[in-house]
């Protein structure tokens, strides 16, 4: 792997303002700023042929043994309580058929010795595939460096596409897909936009319309429920269910679910699969014959080993570890052992909320990225998003930033070295 | 797939390329929504129209250099007043987060068109003296607006979050010394975190006295 761009000398102001205006255009990039800051980037890492095989094997195989790892965890309605999920929660899972999502993304680091690892699985609601599929296509478009390197996203649109129109298979004609998320996040509702811009015509040739709204915008109706005044045959829940638990929206798509009314295409499994908790008990079942060889082999090779915090070896030293919140979104409440007394470490463990995994020592990269005030050279650390769409791999999503990957990282584009 | 196409996409680059340094903050959301394309055509210019809040705004700063102001209250109001403070050497940058989109809640049509026709006349003033925001002052709604007669209407309301804003070391390289802020109702909640960032950096934030606040 290796940076396209790691001389700012290399980067112009107008060639960027273009690279921005068309990502706008093109992608609905409306939210390129973090606390004022640009946050796409028009660079990319090039991933070698052999490393992007690997991470495309391991995307399906770990896809494989998430969804089994779900669908087992998911019958323990007690077990999930002790997880976390409260109650309600729990029992809805448990009712629940845990699929492999629609869409979720695996977040992948490569070690100092040239080792990938899984640190998670964005199971629920992964952002990004704006940039996966418009903005990467720009960069490759603007990049002279780029010119000559594969393009591994050209296939997510129709991935999509195609996991959406199975998904709603057997709807009656003229039946509506409602996509509902939260205006007030903008991030969200442009990257909802685009998926209705991007489902609208293919899914209008079977018959379905595709309606985007708030979750304020639902409402009973006379049979199931309706989005913007629309009745639904199906819904796409882009709102984190953290966030709906308990509200008359989650009450209402619930309620039309168990009537029969409503096809909720994600429901609460992609919360359990992102759960960090399932990491500890995929690493405690490593050997487990339920999980088969490739997934063992797998998660042996590829997942650094995870604990609930109560439950971590002794002889493991904290300064070896990284705390993760079992519910942490988009690197919230993770904590690197080196950084923290062992008093504030002792009152993560008294939480119980926590899962303790194996730091991995990343490898640095030298990266010229866009700020407000011209591009930087500097060093840092690249998660490689892998896209899993139904459980095979289907784009990359590459963020650069700090050892804890924040909203604060960097978008880089992802690339594919020919081969020799 | 390019959706902002016309007259909106048109007037996005038309106030990007005016706001000169400050173009990053031209928020593109109300020119990427779904309002269809017949219904964002520019509306009729009024040239020289300037509401009353903004006239004292205005009246307050003075002849004063590198400030910013950002004006808090219903951009349908205060955009008719671009190529006056242009005039007067402003950079006039839209701040407005606003997803365009008809039926909404929030209604868009005269935002859109306002967007569109003053982005043809919209221009970076030679030797500008500072900056002027213009937020949406209309971003909560109307209270009580939801019921059952507007179920079809797409529910646009917001509040800022501030990622879009430009951070204070930021107005502080472009030579910006002080900041105004006009609003109808005092300092909006969502941006509080703004203002205390913006004072943490030490750059000094002006109330200016609405007539009817």
């Amino acid at each position: 792997m290796r940076v396209l761009l790691a001389e700012p000398e290399r980067e112009s102001s107008d060639r960027y303002r273009t690279f921005i205006r068309r990502s706008q255009l093109e992608g609905l990039m409306a939210d390129w700023l973090v606390e004022g800051e640009p946050y796409l980037a028009c660079n990319a890492i090039a991933l070698d042929p052999e490393e992007s095989a690997l991470l495309q094997h391991l995307t399906r195989v770990f896809s494989a043994a998430f969804a089994r790892a779900g669908a087992a965890v998911a019958q323990d309605v007690a077990a999930l309580v002790a997880m976390g999920f409260p109650w309600v929660a729990a029992e809805l899972l448990a009712a629940e058929t845990i699929e492999r999502p629609i869409v979720g993304r695996f977040d992948f680091v490569r070690d100092a010795d040239g080792r990938w690892w899984l640190l998670e699985f964005n199971a629920d609601t992964p952002s990004g595939v704006r940039e996966a599929i418009a903005v990467n296509r720009l960069v490759g478009a603007t990049l002279p460096e780029a010119a000559r390197l594969g393009a591994p996203n050209k296939g997510l649109a129709d991935a999509l596409v195609a996991a959406f129109s199975e998904a709603l298979n057997g709807l009656p004609p003229r039946s509506a897909l409602g996509l509902v998320t939260s205006t007030n996040e903008l991030e969200d509702l442009a990257q909802m936009a685009f998926t209705r811009d991007l489902l609208a015509g293919p899914l209008a040739e079977l018959g379905v319309k595709v309606v985007l709204g708030d979750a304020n915008n639902l409402r009973p109706s006379r049979k199931g429920v309706s989005l913007c005044g629309v009745p639904l045959a199906a819904l796409y829940r882009y709102v984190p269910f953290e966030t709906m638990l308990g509200t008359p929206p989650f009450a209402l798509i619930h309620d039309a679910v168990a009537a029969g009314h409503l096809r909720l295409l994600n429901g609460l499994g992609g919360l359990l699969l992102q759960h960090k908790g399932l990491l500890a008990w995929i690493w405690a079942h490593r050997d487990d014959l339920a999980l088969d060889t490739e997934e063992r082999r797998a998660i042996v090779e590829h997942l650094p080993p995870t604990w609930a915090i109560d439950s971590c070896p002794p002889d493991m030293r904290q300064k070896d570890l990284v705390a993760k919140q079992v519910f942490g979104r988009e690197g919230e409440e993770v904590y690197f052992g080196e950084d923290m007394t062992p008093a504030a470490w002792a009152m993560l463990r008294d939480r119980r909320t926590y899962v303790v995994q194996q730091r991995v020592e990343i490898g640095e990269l030298k990266a010229v990225v866009p700020t407000s005030s011209g591009p930087i050279a500097t060093i840092g650390y690249a998660t490689v998003g892998c896209y899993a769409v139904r459980g095979p791999w289907a784009g990359y999503y590459t963020r650069f930033g700090d050892k804890i990957i924040t909203s604060r990282a960097k978008w880089l584009a992802t690339f594919v070295e020919a081969s020799a | 797939m390019t959706r902002a196409t016309g007259g909106l996409g048109r007037a996005l680059l038309q106030w990007q390329d005016a706001a000169g340094p400050y173009w990053p903050y031209v928020s593109a959301a109300p020119f990427l929504g779904d309002l269809p394309a017949a219904a964002s055509k520019p509306g009729k210019v009024r040239p020289g129209r300037v509401s009353p809040p903004l006239r004292n705004a205005l009246r307050a700063v003075g002849g004063e250099v590198g400030l910013a102001l950002f004006v808090d209250i219903s951009p349908t109001r205060t955009l008719p007043a671009t190529a006056l403070l242009n005039h007067l050497g402003f950079i006039v940058v839209p701040l407005i987060e606003r997803w365009v989109a008809s039926p909404a809640v929030v209604r868009c049509e005269t935002l859109a068109s306002d967007l569109a026709a003053f982005g043809c006349a919209v221009v970076c003033p030679p030797r500008p003296r500072g900056v002027v925001f213009l937020l949406d002052g209309d971003r909560a709604g109307t209270p009580g607006v939801l019921g059952s007669r507007t179920a079809k209407r797409l529910d646009n309301r917001y509040r800022y979050s501030t990622h879009r804003f430009p951070p204070p070391s930021f107005l502080q390289r472009q030579e910006i010394r002080t900041v105004h802020w006009l609003s109808e109702r005092g300092i909006a909640l969502d941006l509080r975190p703004y203002i205390d960032r913006l004072l943490d950096a030490g750059l000094p934030v002006e109330p200016v006295q609405h007539p009817s606040g």
